[in-house]
């Protein structure tokens, strides 16, 4: 029994040396956590310059006071021929181990997503410590820079971005793309890729980021930009789930809250041609009026819904007919026919950039108004008061 | 002088079949490159080209009762002929244990222990397995109902929490490719979960008699375990649309895009602690299957000093096996769903066909009765 007992103890001892996982062990304060990697062009031919924002370790509150000009990140660069080359030169310019694993976005400067994107994908693909659903973008110019600003918004630049782009996903998860969005566009010759653009906004003591647009990718390559206002007729093709839709009148103005906008494209191949039919479904709801002086809501609604339906199609066409000129099918129309019509894609998908900028958008949209808000006319529509 | 005594349920049968066939979860990305989207339609294939198959071994298990696949092998086809087939079928069980063993020490090396020696992994692995083994078939199978059930609730559990990435869309166009590639990846469906089955004609003999014969328990194992597969495949084709293909381990990334709230999030752990019970369990059945092979071919009077001879063998076997994961994948997508057929489908079609031609009807199964 007593050698029972002791070959047991010297099993489970061997047990808790074995089985820990000491080779796997990280520290934390032997890391050194990724909140965000930048890629850039560089100046060398076949080279990039790739930037990764640290969050450094926070200090007690006490030495934080004393040292507030102190940045809570730091960025490090260096330039290389690929990604994993250039963690190797950070390694050993870095007392502590890159850690990978928490990174929020990857951000592209625009000088290099003009370039092509093939290059630099494999390693987010292939590392273990890589994931797909990380944040991607284009910077505003170069990815080092967007990454090195200060903002008031948090103390981390890629927890700033973060942050956007999940209020951006609130709207639609068109609006922002993944890791995942972007291997799977650049690998679908049915959908073309588009990207948020973030940028800076200077204030007059301050700057802050802001998606200032979405970019428009030829396979890798970005070709053209949508603005703010054309990524909203983008999202309106393609569906929301919360938004604003401002309506401007002849006597006022009506801003629209999105309570939900559902949009149903159907491919149609006739004696080779091909069109599109997209309806658009979209129930709304009053956020606000100015103007409408002396008329009453109960008229004003059937005219509210007309001019939204007039002003999503706008916008839709205003997008469609801008993407149409770069030749980027950002709704994936080819990969809705590649669905419905295999044997047809097969003939169409080489040759599809060219068949998208001749297509024809059958467009139909139709708005309902839910409610009002708390108020049914506002002050200003009451007019004179007695 | 019978080398295992101990004898278990019908039921352990059936969920040790299972948790065998769970346990090919990971093993998707064999045949993804092959069908793409249309994948899931070739395992709903394969398993209807296994019930032709369970009903082979059914029939071989109820026409010799008390008589595993070696000894079977002796009686059908006398002493040459038995030892052929055994050696055969020995060097069959070998190498899917040894396969078996590499998958686990790579999916862990690649995913939760990067830095860990695969060795290490291995090793351990196959050292609980001995100690299981050890206490003979009852030990082994013990736990298979607790395990095969919590993986099918965890995977379609895990499948639910994905939903919101869900695509249906991605799984069209359907039928869109060659007929040839549909042929082969219902080929390698069927051999890697399925065919495998056949290990557990080493263990019929110590099945308790089931009233109605033991083919609706090799077909509720199959059930079960190709849905909780099917499940994860259609999952997988879903979320992740046309990159699943280019994917090693296509379920562990889509549990990695997970996100239930921003709290609740890298669900790919859950995966991966199901996977390992898993595979587990599979190497367990698949080594303790080599082990009674071995100790019955040489007509041992224990299967005991074969474990650690067979572990240590299978150990160094699946280090040096492949020399890349790529040989290790083409060898999975191009030659072993060949050979496999070899071994799983056509040495016990040919034992059925021997055993009834050389017309002995009580132990040939010609009897009326319930396979």
């Amino acid at each position: 029994m007593t050698i029972k007992r002791a070959v047991s103890a010297v099993g489970l001892l061997l047990c808790i040396c074995t089985l820990a996982g000491c080779w796997d062990a990280h520290e934390l304060d032997t890391l050194s956590i990724i909140a965000g990697l930048g890629i850039d062009q560089s100046n060398t031919q076949g080279e990039y310059v790739f930037s990764v924002e640290i969050g450094k370790a926070q200090k007690s509150q006490i030495s934080q006071n004393k040292d507030k000009q102190e940045s809570a990140f730091l960025v490090l660069s260096c330039q290389s021929r690929t990604m994993l080359l250039a963690f190797e030169q950070f390694r050993l310019k870095n007392s502590r181990e890159l850690f990978l694993h928490p990174n929020q976005i990857v951000i592209f400067g625009k000088d290099l997503a003009k370039k092509g994107l093939t290059p630099l994908i494999d390693m987010l693909l292939r590392n273990h410590e890589s994931r797909l659903e990380v944040w991607t973008a284009v910077a505003d110019g170069s990815a080092a820079d967007i990454l090195n600003t200060k903002t008031k918004q948090e103390p981390i630049t890629a927890a700033v971005i973060d942050r956007l782009m999940q209020n951006a996903t609130s709207i639609s998860n068109r609006y922002t793309t993944t890791v995942y969005d972007m291997i799977s566009h650049i690998e679908d010759k049915g959908t073309a890729l588009i990207m948020p653009i973030i940028g800076k906004a200077e204030e007059p003591e301050s700057t802050s980021l802001q998606i200032s647009g979405s970019a428009l990718f030829l396979h890798d390559k970005m070709v053209g930009e949508l603005s703010a206002d054309e990524t909203l007729g983008y999202l309106f093709a393609t569906g929301m789930h919360d938004g604003l839709l401002n309506v401007p009148m002849d006597d006022g103005t009506a801003v629209m809250q999105i309570s939900y906008l559902f949009s149903n494209a159907k491919p149609v191949i006739s004696n080779g041609s091909v069109s599109v039919e997209l309806n658009v479904q979209a129930l709304l709801a009053v956020g606000e009026l100015l103007g409408f002086k002396n008329q009453s809501i109960v008229d004003l609604m059937p005219k509210i819904r007309e001019a939204a339906q007039q002003a999503i199609i706008e916008k839709i066409s205003a997008t469609f007919k801008k993407a149409q000129s770069y030749k980027t099918d950002i709704y994936g129309f080819g990969t809705m026919i590649y669905r419905q019509y295999p044997q047809q894609w097969d003939a169409m998908k080489d040759n599809w950039d060219n068949i998208f900028s001749q297509l024809t958008l059958k467009l139909s949209v139709k708005a309902q108004l839910s409610n009002t808000g708390f108020v049914t006319d506002s002050i200003e529509m009451k007019g004179d008061k007695p | 002088m019978k080398l295992e005594s101990g004898r278990i349920s019908p039921l352990q049968l059936m969920f040790s079949i299972c948790c065998v066939i769970q346990s090919s979860s990971m093993l998707t990305s064999f045949f993804l490159p092959v069908t793409r989207q249309d994948s899931w339609l070739c395992v709903l294939f394969s398993m209807l080209v296994a019930l032709p198959l369970y009903y082979i071994y059914c029939a071989l298990a109820k026409a010799y009762p008390d008589k595993n696949l070696i000894e079977i092998f002796e009686t059908v086809f006398g002493r040459v002929g038995g030892m052929a087939a055994s050696l055969i079928t020995i060097w069959f069980f070998v190498s899917i244990t040894t396969y078996n063993l590499r998958d686990i020490g790579l999916f862990v090396k690649q995913t939760i222990m990067v830095d860990t020696p695969v060795v290490v992994i291995m090793g351990i692995c196959i050292l609980v397995c001995a100690y299981g083994i050890y206490y003979g078939l009852r030990v082994v199978t013990r736990y298979a109902m607790a395990f095969s059930v919590l993986a099918f609730f965890i995977l379609v559990f895990s499948s639910f929490l994905a939903t919101a990435k869900w695509d249906f869309k991605n799984l069209l166009p359907m039928f869109s490719q060659p007929a040839l590639h549909y042929v082969q990846s219902t080929n390698i469906a069927l051999t890697i979960p399925f065919g495998e089955s056949v290990i557990f004609l080493m263990v019929t003999p110590n099945v308790k008699p089931a009233k109605k014969g033991l083919f609706r328990y090799f077909i509720g194992g199959m059930l079960i375990g190709g849905f909780t597969v099917l499940n994860v495949l259609i999952r997988d084709i879903a979320v992740l649309g046309n990159i699943v293909a280019m994917l090693t381990l296509p379920p562990f990334q889509t549990l990695r895009m997970v996100e239930l709230t921003r709290a609740l999030s890298r669900m790919e752990i859950i995966f991966a602690v199901v996977l390992i019970i898993l595979l587990f369990y599979k190497i367990m059945m698949l080594y303790y299957a080599s082990v009674l092979a071995i100790s019955q071919f040489f007509k041992l009077k224990s299967f005991r000093p074969v474990i650690p001879i067979v572990g240590a063998f299978c150990t160094a076997y699946a280090l040096f096996i492949h020399s890349s994961t790529i040989e290790h994948a083409v060898f999975g997508q191009q030659y072993a769903p060949i050979i496999w057929l070899f071994c799983e489908y056509l040495i016990p079609f040919v034992t059925l066909a021997v055993g009834r031609l050389r017309g002995r009807p009580q132990e040939a199964g010609l009897q009326r009765g319930t396979i």
